[in-house]
């Protein structure tokens, strides 16, 4: 935890929520926002008092921003299998976790359409109650709720899971996209 | 699963499927390399969805020779029709064939190949005569459509090359008065507005007016242009136009 003026607020993995990690990751891909503006936007979004981060000088903003990155806690290497939800058990994986095409597609949707707020959608389409059927698990308003239902998960749970959907849509798309020989026009 | 193994394996058909993709419709890439296995295995989409994703990548890495051209080389004889070869063509078949590669000549391989391939019969001289220009399109493009796309696809580069050569050869019949990109409406004075107006009509009916010049303005004669040979028709339009008559 990083304290700025009467505020304490959250800085590592295991104590944000997805959502703040959302809101965390969506605002340092802003480019509209310069340096500054960037982490006062953080510091007030993650539950700092406004008029304390804006009264901050100079050098206590950039050690407070220091102090923030120096996270101490590592995230979590370990695929989460399954999680508890009012009573029902939503899982991941039986013995090891692998993607299927239908996830992946939609992922990819996932991550093109929702950029800002699609890393509980990522687990809310991976982790799939085990008394539903495979139609109702990816229902549209299904979804969404298992989305809203890991806005409120520790960050640190959806780390593996996104560093392996990165690395392997990356690896994936590399593989299959070979480049078209000229076209006969 | 049966992969193709080169586009050997792949009929026109499942060709004009292919290349009818645009993989910017689709809202992820995956999805658009699954309709392409579907298209080339005959398996519904659907069924690729429980697959693991690296088993369907080393499936699409079977298949990447789809993102490449075919070869250019064509068959001259496909079961019982033969390729008539561009030098004799007619200026019916032309125009067809100007149609099909301005309004996307994938799509149209199969009409492009009825026209190009025919029956044939020896006459009494014992000469190669080929089938007339007046067969149903609409029936015997279906021939084709089972064929591996290997044996028709460069006839695309032949007209394609063949078309060039013909245009510059007879570039005063085809360019129009007006460059469009050097001159805009602003530099042009009232005559020469009208004048545009004038070739833009033209242009609009450009094949019909050809016919009907070529037939001196007599409608019931338009058959018989069309059947003539297409560097004669144009050599007579070329000599029209220099003697203005």
């Amino acid at each position: 935890m990083v304290k700025i003026g009467t505020t304490k607020i959250n800085n590592e993995v295991t104590e944000l929520t997805i959502e703040q990690f959302e809101k965390l990751s969506a605002t340092m891909n802003n480019l509209e926002l310069d340096q500054f503006e960037k982490w006062a936007k953080i510091f007030i979004d993650l539950g700092a008092n406004e008029d304390e981060v804006y009264d901050l000088d100079f050098e206590k903003f950039t050690e407070i921003v220091k102090e923030f990155c120096d996270t101490k806690k590592k995230p979590t290497k370990k695929f989460l299998k399954s999680i508890e939800f009012d009573g029902y058990t939503y899982q991941a994986y039986e013995d090891e976790f692998k993607l299927n095409v239908r996830d992946l597609k939609m992922i990819e949707k996932a991550v093109s359409t929702s950029p800002e707020n699609y890393i509980s959608r990522v687990m809310a389409i991976i982790f799939k109650r085990t008394d539903l059927t495979k139609a109702e698990h990816y229902g549209d308003s299904h979804i969404a709720l298992k989305s809203k239902m890991f806005k409120e998960q520790k960050a640190n749970i959806a780390i593996p899971f996104i560093a392996y959907i990165g690395q392997k849509l990356g690896k994936t798309a590399k593989e299959i996209q070979v480049e078209a020989t000229e076209i006969v026009e | 699963m049966k992969l193709p193994k080169s586009w050997n394996d792949i009929t026109v058909e499942q060709f004009i499927e292919l290349r009818s993709l645009n993989n910017e419709d689709f809202d992820s890439l995956f999805s658009y390399e699954i309709e392409c296995l579907s298209i080339l295995t005959d398996i519904d989409v659907d069924e690729f969805d429980d697959m693991e994703i690296d088993e369907l990548s080393k499936i699409v890495k079977q298949v990447t020779f789809i993102k490449k051209q075919p070869s250019n080389i064509f068959k001259n004889q496909i079961n019982n029709l033969t390729y008539i070869g561009l030098n004799d063509l007619k200026l019916g078949e032309f125009i067809d064939l100007e149609y099909y590669f301005a309004n996307d000549y994938v799509k149209h391989l199969t009409y492009i190949s009825s026209v190009l391939y025919r029956k044939t019969k020896l006459s009494e001289w014992e000469e190669l005569i080929f089938e007339d220009y007046s067969f149903n399109i609409e029936k015997r493009k279906e021939q084709f459509n089972d064929l591996p796309i290997t044996s028709v696809y460069g006839i695309i580069a032949e007209y394609i090359k063949f078309r060039e050569n013909f245009l510059k050869v007879y570039e005063n019949l085809f360019n129009p008065i007006f460059d469009e990109d050097e001159l805009d409406d602003a530099e042009l004075d009232e005559e020469d507005l009208k004048e545009q107006e004038a070739e833009d009509k033209i242009n609009r009916w450009s094949w019909e007016h050809t016919l009907y010049n070529l037939a001196n303005e007599d409608v019931t004669k338009i058959k018989d242009v069309l059947e003539l040979n297409l560097v004669f028709a144009f050599n007579i339009l070329g000599m029209k136009k220099e003697l203005e008559i």
